[in-house]
């Protein structure tokens, strides 16, 4: 099923390979450099689907996450934290910033496809 | 209390006095009532008496008036004929007493008339009169004389009876003007006590007797004019009766008590008694003829009637003593008074008794609301007591009742807040609250429970609201219950959030588990990729290190021959560059060997050789060895050595060569000043410093110093080294289980430390 997906990522690397992935599943995929500009985008466009790494140069992306729960207050937007260093702080932050999932950057991205297999 | 014992006897004293009155006035009617039927049944009596009397008159008249057709029949009646219809009527007529002719006889005939009479066997008839003494004569030469010629008694023989024939009944003058009067009228003329026959009744006992002469004319003649009866006057006919007879007669026939009847004449001119009659009556004989005394007549009642008797009337009085018929006849208002006084009686122990239980009744009601009062107040102060908040609220919503918490807690006294509506009050809304447990409960008048967060009393509450049922079964109203349960609430808030911060934490802890163990997964894969490359750059390296020292050592040996001038004689230029070549040489050599030695470490192939050794001596050799070097370069070189210092487990070789590398370096970096060796002995480790006076280092260049392949500063403060001494000899001072460091301020020297543990420690 195709669902539009709005990815905040700094990296361009990560953000190529994410896009590639989740076009080639058939999905909609637009994506942000800065939490700002994610913050604005998925305000916008009220995607389906919200992945943010938890690491952006201009915010921390726990923090986008608790803002783009503020301004779309329907739980139809799922959100999923993505980090390639893993904290527990940052886990549990994420949760209680309304995140519902979080996934941890692999090489093969294979736990992101899980996170995502489970939304979708 | 006083005041209600005295509204009782006031309510016995008004029904005592409005019964008595009451019967006295009952007593005083009735007696009213009987006296007047009293009254009227005497008078009913003595009207039938009077009827009687005048039915007796009437008769005596009407006989009387007979003689008129009996002389009109004929011309001349005799005394034979007289007789005879006289007696006739006297045998009818029971109350007459006797009856007369007085004929009218001219002066003239005087002397016929009185032969005659004679003839008819009257013996010794004359005309007569009575003389002033009383005394019977012949009487007087007159023109006109009315003798008594004939008398026919009813029953009685009067002795003398003859003595009074021929008296003239005119020989009065006012008796004549009277005798003319009747013939002048025509009518009959009552007369009482006529002297002419006082003498000879008397003698027979009768006090009264009363006669009426009626007027006898000859009917030849019209009687139309006062001559024509002059002319054709005949003669009296006289009929004398006795009161006493119809009295007697009417009284035998119809008996009359307690009545006393007096009979008065009652012409204009007198007023004289006739009859009286007093009936035999308490203490008093029957007396005729006597007046009743007034003064012993204790309750008289009189009336009176008037009777005509012929052309005159009787007044006829009446006179009862009420008194007398009191013992038989008044006992009806006695009855009233006795049975009105009973009954107050009775009705004022009743009462009494009534008021005496509602006396009972009202101290047990006093006594009895004293306990509910007291009941009330113990309740009351239980109510004010609870600390929940209480209302009991009426189906309109209104508040009936509250206790003191509630009041508290809003700060309103009770005024403020019966009556008002709920609502109003707690949620300050013109209209009921959605969820309102009471409203509820009006719609099902069932028991209902809500938890509401209170913002004005900023308190949550657990409300309860139970029916009230009155005994009919009617929905009444709700008591409205609210506890303060905020802590509870708070606390229950703090568990969720805690439970739910335990949740997450877990949940965290989960996905970061997960997380980690795919990157240390990951970690792992690249960790042995690293080693993998490691041990290829060990061998690498060995391989190399060998490989160059081999030659480097024909290298060496070659210039050392040609230096020696073993191969010929050496020129002082050739000599220089041999120098450098050599110098350059040594330092490529000490330069594999620190590479050698790194690799060793790094791959754990450096054999170590712990001895007890003493750090002082290690101190010396370096000093020794070291002195020329420094001295050459005209530093102060200086050694400082605490004696105190025991013997420690080392590698004697390996320390000489982290100290004489630290040497080296305070001596290649200083320009001026002093390179000191110091030993000093710690709690349980040796130290060792060695201390220039140097540029220094700068802070954050520190940590660089031992870590592999730096090199701080400038190319220019470069001197030679490899940039794996320091590194080397902190790898050595770890072996030893020891620690080195370094201390600097830069531009005023530098301190390397490091200190050995005394106690030997497995490693």
């Amino acid at each position: 099923m195709s669902k539009r997906i709005l990815v905040i990522e700094d990296s361009a690397a990560s953000t190529e390979i994410m896009t590639a992935l989740l076009t080639e599943q058939g999905h909609k995929v637009k994506s942000a450099s800065t939490g700002k500009e994610g913050i604005l985008k998925a305000a916008s466009d009220k995607p389906d689907i919200v992945v943010i790494d938890v690491m952006l140069p201009d915010m921390n992306g726990i923090e986008v996450c608790r803002k783009i729960r503020e301004t779309l207050t329907n739980k139809e937007t799922k959100i999923i934290m993505i980090t390639a260093y893993i904290d527990a702080i940052d886990v549990v932050g994420a949760k209680k910033a309304g995140a519902d999932d979080f996934s941890v950057k692999t090489e093969d991205m294979q736990n992101f496809k899980k996170a995502l297999e489970k939304l979708v | 209390m006083v005041k209600e014992r005295i509204n009782k006897y006031l309510i016995l004293a008004i029904v005592i006095i409005v019964g008595v009155t009451a019967s006295f006035v009952s007593f005083y009617f009735s007696y009213r009532w009987e006296r007047q039927e009293l009254v009227r049944v005497l008078q009913n009596i003595a009207g039938q008496y009077y009827k009687y009397i005048k039915d007796a008159a009437e008769q005596d008249f009407f006989a009387l008036e007979s003689f008129r057709d009996f002389y009109a029949a004929s011309d001349e009646v005799t005394r034979d004929e007289f007789a005879a219809f006289a007696k006739g009527i006297l045998a009818r007529q029971p109350y007459i007493y006797e009856l007369g002719w007085v004929p009218l006889v001219p002066g003239s005939d005087r002397a016929i008339f009185e032969s005659r009479a004679l003839a008819d066997g009257i013996t010794n008839f004359t005309f007569k009169e009575m003389d002033a003494e009383g005394n019977i004569v012949p009487a007087k030469a007159r023109s006109r004389y009315f003798p008594i010629y004939y008398i026919a008694h009813s029953s009685r023989n009067i002795k003398g009876l003859e003595e009074i024939l021929g008296m003239d009944i005119a020989m009065l003058p006012d008796r004549l003007a009277l005798i003319e009067t009747a013939i002048d009228s025509g009518k009959a003329l009552p007369v009482q006590n006529q002297k002419t026959y006082g003498a000879l009744y008397e003698k027979d006992g009768f006090s009264i007797s009363s006669r009426i002469f009626l007027p006898i004319y000859r009917n030849t003649m019209p009687l139309s004019t006062v001559q024509d009866r002059r002319n054709s006057f005949q003669g009296f006919v006289v009929l004398m009766y006795r009161i006493e007879d119809i009295m007697d007669l009417a009284l035998k026939n119809m008996p009359i008590a307690g009545i006393d009847i007096a009979i008065y004449s009652n012409s204009p001119k007198e007023k004289k008694l006739l009859y009286s009659y007093v009936h035999p009556h308490r203490g008093n004989e029957k007396t005729k003829s006597t007046r009743r005394d007034e003064k012993k007549c204790k309750d008289c009642f009189s009336w009176s009637q008037i009777l005509p008797i012929a052309d005159s009337e009787w007044l006829i009085t009446y006179q009862a003593d009420l008194a007398d018929f009191n013992h038989q006849k008044i006992v009806l208002p006695w009855i009233l008074l006795f049975a009105g006084f009973i009954i107050t009686i009775l009705y004022v122990l009743y009462l009494a008794n009534i008021l005496n239980r509602t006396q009972v009744v009202e101290d047990l009601v006093h006594t009895r609301t004293g306990e509910l009062k007291e009941a009330n107040k113990e309740w009351a102060e239980t109510f004010d007591a609870i600390s929940d908040f209480i209302f009991i609220l009426s189906k309109e919503s209104r508040i009936l009742k509250v206790n003191t918490s509630f009041l508290r807690a809003l700060g309103l006294n009770e005024k403020d807040v019966v009556g008002k509506k709920c609502y109003e009050i707690v949620h300050k809304t013109g209209i009921p609250w959605g969820n309102c447990p009471h409203q509820q409960t009006i719609k099902d008048s069932k028991p209902h429970t809500e938890v509401v967060d209170d913002p004005g009393l900023g308190m949550s509450l657990l409300v309860t609201t139970s029916p009230i049922i009155d005994e009919k079964g009617v929905f009444f109203g709700s008591v409205h219950i609210a506890r303060d349960i905020t802590n509870i609430k708070k606390t229950q808030d703090e568990l969720a959030k805690a439970k739910q911060d335990a949740e997450d934490q877990a949940w965290g802890l989960s996905k970061a588990n997960e997380g980690i163990k795919l990157l240390y997964k990951e970690l792992e894969e690249k960790n042995r990729e690293l080693v993998r490359l490691g041990q290829l750059k060990s061998s690498f390296v060995s391989m190399v290190s060998h490989e160059l020292r081999t030659p480097l050592t024909a290298i060496k040996e070659g210039i050392g021959i040609v230096l020696d001038g073993t191969t010929g004689p050496v020129t002082d230029e050739q000599k220089d560059f041999l120098d450098t070549a050599k110098r350059n040489v040594d330092r490529l050599s000490r330069l594999i060997n620190n590479i050698l030695d790194f690799q060793k470490l790094d791959a754990g192939k450096m054999k170590f050789d712990y001895q007890e050794n003493n750090i002082n001596l290690v101190a010396k050799e370096v000093y020794q060895t070291m002195e020329p070097l420094v001295k050459g370069k005209w530093l102060d070189f200086v050694l400082q050595l605490d004696e105190s210092i025991p013997l420690v487990k080392f590698d004697k070789d390996k320390i000489t060569q982290v100290l004489t590398n630290l040497v080296s370096n305070a001596m290649k970096f200083t320009l001026n000043g002093s390179v000191s060796i110091i030993t000093t002995k710690g709690a349980n480790t040796i130290q060792v410093t060695v201390k220039d006076t140097g540029p220094g280092v700068k802070q954050e260049d520190l940590d660089k110093l031992f870590q592999y392949f730096e090199q701080i500063g400038d190319i220019k403060q470069r001197r030679g080294g490899t940039g794996l001494g320091l590194a080397i000899c902190k790898e050595i001072v770890a072996m030893h289980n020891g620690k080195i460091w370094v201390e600097s301020q830069y531009g005023q020297g530098t301190s390397f430390h490091f200190v050995l543990p005394i106690v030997e420690r497995r490693i």
